[in-house]
């Protein structure tokens, strides 16, 4: 696969954001004054898409810290008794 | 994992079993992916403003015998503390909540006067910190005066059992702009909020009041808590106390007015709140103790969100045993916010903020000794720093070994730093863009110099949160199964982790850096704060710690220099002071 230009990442974020509504359009395109601007939120996209998003989808968490059955999932917001004393718990009263 | 054969006086931390924490955790983390619970109130982008709370109960339940007991003994200890420190002599406006505490429950000290000393510094100083959003003028004054004639009533009265003053009596109180206050402008210093007046108290705000305190006004802060104190579009507001003139120098942020209305003791206590650093940093930058809470100790109700999460609100004080007496009435369950629900008893932070006497056989007679036994986890990089900071580090740790804590040498376990690094703390941002999302389809521009944050938090898609979120577990079972395996409190190098997985921080100054030794360039002392983490629920154990240091040391005494007053004339607006970009707010975004 080639590297992803700048051009693509652009047409991604735009069309990803037109997709839920969000719509950049209404800023400036190149306008250092101005608190935010289309140049410079694009660049920071495309950062974000190069740089975080690529290594947080590549990293292997180590399955030793996800035993699949010592650590069972709950249903929030907590069950009492795994405390030490159900007595103990605050409820709120 | 637990620490079962803990004594039953030990502090909560090595009672509850630390799994159930974790349980927690994830299922916290399944809720934000869930999207239930939140928003708390319908903050609906052009809607209609949250509606009233009617039939939510803030629950106040008047002080068990045990608790009345600890309160009894800590103003015991106050008295005695506050008569050796000259609290007497001193000016209101320099007192601490509890030296104040002392003063006015002695009949020295009415609150009237004490709030009108702190609105007299924001007269007369604010419009060069500029600290403060809204000062609540009439009503503290007000306020203060109604806490004075109850005590006159109490005392003229004096009915056997009477109620004893709240914890907080008379007690000037700085809120930051995103907590709800009933009719008063909560801005969060964002466009989209300008005009917000909340219909009711958050309920932190509700438990502060009950306690005594005085809303004397909303602090400065970064737009929607996201970086230091800046207008929506970017100019610079708020200062830091230890360098008014210099508007390079952070006051912390994101609860930059918060810190900086304290340091410059124009009000006594203050609340921040902590995404991403936002109590600890602005304290330590500004020679504080702020103290962020185990996630879920104190409610969220009424605290405009930033992550479901991640959001820690915490009190900013001037010492220990101010942050104690603070989270020992912010603290508790509040059926509105399910984070705070099933979680163990809210114990007893006032004694714990009381170091003991050293009994004389293998310690120094009546000297300040720690409560419990502690291990204090000191990662080497630390200890080892060069220089006059790394001299600073080795006296703390020298004076707390003296004080009987054990220093043990604790390295990150393999996988900390990956962890708890920016590619995982960008888990945060699609639990802060989402609740936004209606604000961000209306009009990106309301986002103002902070957008840059909001549109990556829409670019992470769902499989990328989720790894986010597994990983902030992993980190978090390092923690508990290696971190704190060896020690009983870690110190900590930055925010981030303890951030991540919700568990408590303490900061509290340990010296100063002097001219020369950084700072960008200025030339004035300027504090510098350890920061100390626990495991869950590890408050007391935390306050224990600063109080033990605070009562070997002084610097959380020293006070940055009035500076010189402006201009008559001069409003207490920015400019002329600089202005962040878009990429550097991005860089410090919280």
């Amino acid at each position: 696969m080639h590297e992803l230009t700048d051009e693509e990442l652009d047409r991604y974020v735009e069309t990803r954001l037109r997709i839920i509504g969000v719509d950049l359009s209404v800023l400036p395109e190149d306008d250092p004054d101005a608190p935010a601007d289309r140049v410079r939120i694009f660049g920071s996209a495309r950062g974000f898409l190069r740089g975080t998003v690529p290594a947080l989808s590549a990293y292997e968490l180590d399955p030793q810290l996800f035993p699949p059955m010592s650590y069972p999932a709950m249903l929030a917001p907590a069950i009492p008794s795994a405390f030490p004393a159900v007595g103990e718990v605050d409820h709120g009263e | 994992m637990a620490s079962e054969a803990a004594p039953p006086d030990g502090p909560q931390d090595a009672r509850v079993d630390r799994r159930a924490f974790l349980h927690r955790m994830g299922a916290l983390t399944a809720a934000a992916a869930a999207g239930v619970h939140w928003p708390p109130e319908p903050l609906s982008a052009g809607g209609p403003l949250p509606s009233s709370p009617a039939g939510v109960p803030v629950p106040d339940p008047p002080l068990s015998p045990g608790r009345a007991a600890a309160a009894e003994a800590f103003w015991a200890d106050a008295r005695r503390a506050a008569s050796a420190g000259g609290a007497l002599a001193r000016p209101p406006g320099e007192l601490t909540a509890w030296e104040a505490g002392v003063r006015i429950r002695d009949g020295s000290l009415r609150a009237a006067d004490l709030v009108a000393a702190c609105l007299e510094r924001i007269r007369k100083l604010d419009a060069v910190y500029l600290a403060f959003n809204t000062v609540t003028e009439a009503e503290a004054l007000a306020t203060a005066a109604a806490l004075d004639d109850a005590l006159d009533r109490d005392r003229r009265e004096s009915l056997p059992g009477g109620k004893a003053p709240g914890l907080l009596h008379g007690i000037p109180l700085a809120l930051k702009d995103n907590v709800y206050t009933a009719g008063i402008r909560t801005t969060a210093n964002a466009h989209m909020f300008r005009d917000f007046l909340p219909p009711f108290d958050a309920t932190l705000l509700t438990r502060l009041r009950g306690a005594g305190s005085v809303l004397v006004g909303k602090t400065q802060m970064g737009p929607l808590a996201t970086t230091r104190a800046l207008t929506p579009d970017g100019e610079i507001t708020t200062l830091n106390a230890w360098a008014p003139g210099d508007p390079r120098i952070s006051p912390g942020g994101s609860s930059s007015g918060s810190a900086t209305g304290v340091a410059a003791r124009m009000v006594t206590t203050s609340v921040g709140t902590q995404t991403g650093g936002s109590i600890t940093v602005p304290a330590a930058s500004q020679g504080l103790t702020g103290l962020k809470p185990t996630m879920g100790r104190v409610s969220l109700r009424g605290v405009i969100p930033l992550t479901y999460t991640r959001d820690h609100p915490g009190p900013i004080a001037r010492d220990a045993r101010d942050a104690a007496l603070m989270l020992q009435v912010m603290a508790g369950p509040d059926p509105a916010d399910p984070r705070t629900l099933g979680l163990p008893p809210v114990p007893d932070y006032l004694t714990a903020a009381i170091p003991v006497p050293g009994s004389g056989q293998g310690d120094g007679a009546g000297e300040a000794m720690i409560r419990w036994p502690t291990r204090l986890g000191v990662p080497p990089e630390w200890a080892g720093a060069g220089g006059p900071q790394g001299e600073r580090r080795r006296r703390f740790l020298a004076s707390m070994e003296e004080g009987g804590v054990e220093v043990v040498e604790v390295p990150p376990p393999p996988g900390w730093a990956e962890l708890s690094s920016g590619i995982f703390n960008a888990g945060r941002l699609p639990e802060r863009s989402e609740p936004f999302l209606p604000w961000l389809r209306e009009d990106v521009r309301l986002f103002g110099v902070t957008l840059s944050s909001w549109i990556q938090g829409l670019l992470l898609s769902g499989d990328e949160y989720v790894k986010a979120q597994r990983g902030r577990l992993a980190l978090l079972r390092l923690a508990l199964d290696h971190v704190f395996q060896q020690c009983d409190a870690v110190v900590q190098a930055n925010h981030v982790p303890f951030d991540m997985i919700g568990l408590p921080l303490v900061t509290f100054p340990i010296g100063f850096r002097e001219a020369g030794e950084g700072g960008g360039g200025f030339d004035g002392p300027l504090p510098e704060g350890v920061l100390v983490g626990a495991p869950p629920f590890g408050e007391e154990r935390l306050l224990s710690l600063a109080a033990l240091w605070q009562a070997r040391s002084d610097h959380h005494l020293r006070r940055p220099p009035d500076p010189a007053a402006p201009d008559s004339g001069r409003t207490r607006a920015p400019g002329g002071r600089g202005r962040l970009g878009l990429e550097q707010v991005a860089d410090l975004s919280q």
